[in-house]
């Protein structure tokens, strides 16, 4: 699904990693484990070749997907491959407006049918549903640090992508909720990539591990 | 290529390359007839340049008692600009409270909407009154031009030094004070070196304004024809106010040609003024970076 | 000695932002026997003429506000329209270029505009519609120019920040960068973008030298775009610098007030905007 071939990425001097390795199987969850500021965002921004809006960096070897090489790829050609590869970052990037809003802005872009269930299946996935059910309308921004976090999750899911690129998806859940999301993530049925600083928490999820 | 917004950004291109044309055309139409009408008898007319230069000898016909003018008009609003606008920005951004400065932040922006013909208006009544009560010389004149110059420039003044002193960094805001330094010399020793060209870019700014206007000037001294003024107390000749003025009493092509020169002049200062202010931008903006 | 300077400072400070105060009351005592002296009537109506005492200012007032619309609205479409270029553009000297120019517009000198477009495009016009020299028509596209960096400044700071903020959230999940300035950013931005317009109204309304050179200065009532018209300000100055009837003068007070009464209530309405 996703390979990773002789990868290296520096920002000016600093080298971040090199020669990186990876394979990703196709509907399975792989996770990538290592100590802060060892490069596991910015692998994730090579991966969806956001890293070309930053500035001075310089990227090395082949990340294939689905057998095309993505930095090769026009800009275009890459937006249009974003929507299936969807980065759901660790700070809870939402849009101001309404909870409503936010998801289904995206959606009506992307041309998805239905949008009204399927923002419903989306939050229920997350269990978000039960929690704000009754204001859907009102601003994003006032729900607290762990909702909004599901929230960027439901977004992602909505959008039904083949890969999900997750960036500490449980940093600032309770336990309880992390171990519910985390069921709901080995369910379901699409590739995974998660980041997390610790082995232990992504032993439940899979075997597919790497260290950076 | 997406086909989706095509539309919009054909007709967007089309209002830019529009407005583009428009203003190259005006400025490239005074840079040609400028340059081609420009000489040394157009500024200086039949006086010798040196004695011209030296103040000796007088010159009547040529533009330059409007350049002195208008150079003079710079000078003294920047000093009246500096004392008021640099004050009044310092109290607010190092010694006032809250409250005091939302009221006075609103006096300046009310102050920068002020048409600037109200603003002649204002000080040419001021002159009226208090000629007729006391000060028997306070006319219509290079000094009660320039104080006016300085008030329409102040708001602009007043909020890039507000603006400079808000954006130094906190560790260096409070460095002096740590330091055991009063306020008043944490300000001199400290916070206006740091932001020293950044005030001086926002002064040029400024000084480009005070530069171009017209309105206030031809309310409050501005003639068009009384040579280079001895004194503050004198009428006195300025670019702007020159050129408006044969625009629309010009009689012949010789008259015309001096008001290109003089346009050409005008528009060296401003985009000297510009350039100045721009490259001591890139200068601090690298300090930034 | 530390006290001092800054009581120096206070004093400096309040001395000069209540010169706004001080001019505003200043200029409403001197037209306010206005009020009881004459009927208003007299003030408002659409003829000015010294010799027979009428001293009507609605003609100027139509005039201000025909001249300072229609040069908003162009004004609008064409920084409108640079700003989007700059923002949808990726050739990096186009952008340099137009970004520089919006500044460069800022500093030349509104004479020049006016003395440039005197003897480019007035000339233009008339050869094609040879009744029409000086007109409305004229005096709106070179204000125009004047107001474009004004507006084009503030558009481009929001599209910025809202970039600066979102970007990289909308192209996360798959949109394009015309999807994220069509659909989201211009969503966004068009409170804010109400705030520039507005400060380029007042510009507008305030500007003297286009309008005085410009617009042709007749005192009856413009029909057509094609007309020569007289704003408040170049009223003013005209006045100003011809006679020194009492009654004029007084019509003249009136028109500053009214000029300064409205430039206030519009900072006040961006005000209101800005704190929602």
């Amino acid at each position: 699904m996703l390979n990773i071939k002789n990868l290296s990425l520096s920002y000016g001097d600093k080298h971040i990693f090199e020669e990186l390795n990876i394979e990703i199987k196709e509907n399975e969850i792989t996770a990538i484990v290592g100590a802060s500021g060892i490069g596991k965002s910015s692998l994730f921004l090579c991966i969806n070749q956001m890293i070309r809006y930053e500035k001075s960096y310089k990227l090395k070897g082949e990340i294939l997907y689905k057998g095309i090489d993505l930095m090769k790829e026009s800009e275009d050609n890459l937006t249009k491959i974003r929507k299936n590869i969807i980065y759901v970052s660790q700070q809870p990037d939402i849009l101001p407006m309404s909870i409503y809003e936010n998801l289904a802005f995206i959606a009506r872009i992307h041309k998805i049918k239905n949008i009204d269930e399927k923002i419903n299946a989306a939050l229920e996935k997350v269990y978000l549903y039960d929690e704000i059910k009754d204001r859907l309308h009102t601003d994003a921004t006032s729900l607290s640090g762990g909702q909004q976090q599901r929230l960027i999750l439901a977004r992602a899911l909505l959008l039904e992508p083949e890969v999900l690129l997750l960036d500490e998806p449980t940093a600032s859940l309770n336990e309880e909720l992390s171990h519910k999301i985390g069921l709901m993530l080995k369910e379901h049925k699409s590739t995974i990539i998660i980041i997390s600083h610790f082995k232990s928490q992504v032993k439940k999820l899979t075997n597919n591990v790497y260290s950076l | 290529m997406k086909k989706e917004y095509l539309f919009y950004k054909i007709v967007f291109s089309i209002f830019s390359f529009f407005a583009m044309a428009l203003v190259y055309l005006l400025i490239s139409f005074i840079l040609y007839k400028g340059l081609s009408s420009i000489s040394v008898e157009l500024i200086f007319s039949d006086a010798n340049i040196v004695d011209a230069m030296m103040f000796k000898e007088r010159v009547f016909d040529g533009i330059f008692p409007a350049i002195i003018g208008t150079l003079m008009l710079i000078f003294l609003s920047l000093i009246f600009g500096i004392v008021f606008g640099v004050a009044s920005g310092i109290y607010l951004s190092i010694y006032a409270n809250t409250k005091v400065k939302e009221f006075l932040t609103t006096c300046f922006e009310l102050l920068a909407t002020v048409p600037s013909i109200i603003i002649g208006v204002f000080f040419l009544l001021l002159s009226i009154y208090l000629h007729k009560i006391f000060m028997s010389n306070f006319l219509p004149s290079l000094l009660l031009s320039s104080l006016a110059l300085s008030l329409l420039i102040l708001p602009y003044l007043v909020k890039n030094t507000q603006l400079c002193l808000d954006n130094i960094p906190k560790e260096i805001k409070h460095l002096g004070l740590t330091l055991g330094l009063n306020k008043m010399q944490n300000l001199f020793y400290i916070l206006l070196p740091y932001a020293s060209k950044e005030l001086t870019s926002g002064i040029f700014l400024a000084l480009g304004r005070a530069c171009e206007d017209t309105a206030v000037i031809m309310l409050t001294g501005a003639v068009a024809s009384a040579g280079i003024a001895s004194s503050v107390f004198d009428k006195y000749e300025a670019l702007p106010f020159y050129i408006y003025y044969i625009s629309s009493e010009y009689s012949d092509q010789a008259e015309l040609n001096s008001a290109f020169g003089a346009a050409l002049v005008l528009l060296c200062i401003a985009i000297l003024l510009f350039l100045f202010t721009s490259l001591l931008q890139k200068k601090f903006r690298k300090k930034y970076a | 000695m530390n006290k001092l300077f800054s009581k120096l400072l206070l004093f400096f400070t309040g001395f000069s932002s209540s010169l706004v105060i001080f001019i505003f009351l200043l200029l409403s005592y001197l037209c306010i026997d206005l009020f009881n002296l004459n009927d208003i009537s007299n003030f408002l109506s659409f003829d000015w003429d010294v010799e027979k005492e009428k001293f009507g200012i609605a003609t100027m007032l139509f005039s201000t506000m025909a001249i300072s619309f229609n040069a908003l609205f162009l004004a609008f479409v064409f920084s409108f329209s640079i700003c989007s270029i700059i923002f949808l553009s990726k050739n990096r000297y186009l952008i340099f270029f137009l970004e520089k120019t919006i500044l460069l517009m800022s500093a030349i000198p509104t004479v020049i505009y006016a003395f440039a477009a005197l003897m480019t495009i007035v000339p233009f016009i008339s050869t094609y519609k040879p009744s029409s020299t000086l007109s409305i028509l004229v005096a709106s596209i070179v204000l125009s120019l004047l107001l474009i960096p004004t507006m084009s400044l503030i558009f481009l700071n929001i599209f910025k920040t809202l970039s600066l903020k979102y970007q990289s959230t909308c192209l996360n999940l798959g949109l394009s960068r015309d999807d994220f300035f069509f659909k989201f950013v211009l969503k966004n931005s068009y409170k804010n973008m109400t705030g520039g317009v507005i400060l380029a109204l007042s510009r507008a309304i305030g500007d003297t030298m286009i309008a005085l050179m410009l617009a042709g200065n007749a005192l009856s009532f413009p029909t057509s775009i094609f007309d020569s018209s007289r704003t408040l300000t170049s009223h003013i100055a005209l006045i100003f610098a011809n006679d020194f009837d009492s009654m004029a003068f007084k019509a003249i007070f009136f028109c500053a007030v009214l000029l300064l009464g409205s430039n206030f209530i519009l900072i006040f309405i961006i005000k209101s905007i800005r704190i929602k």
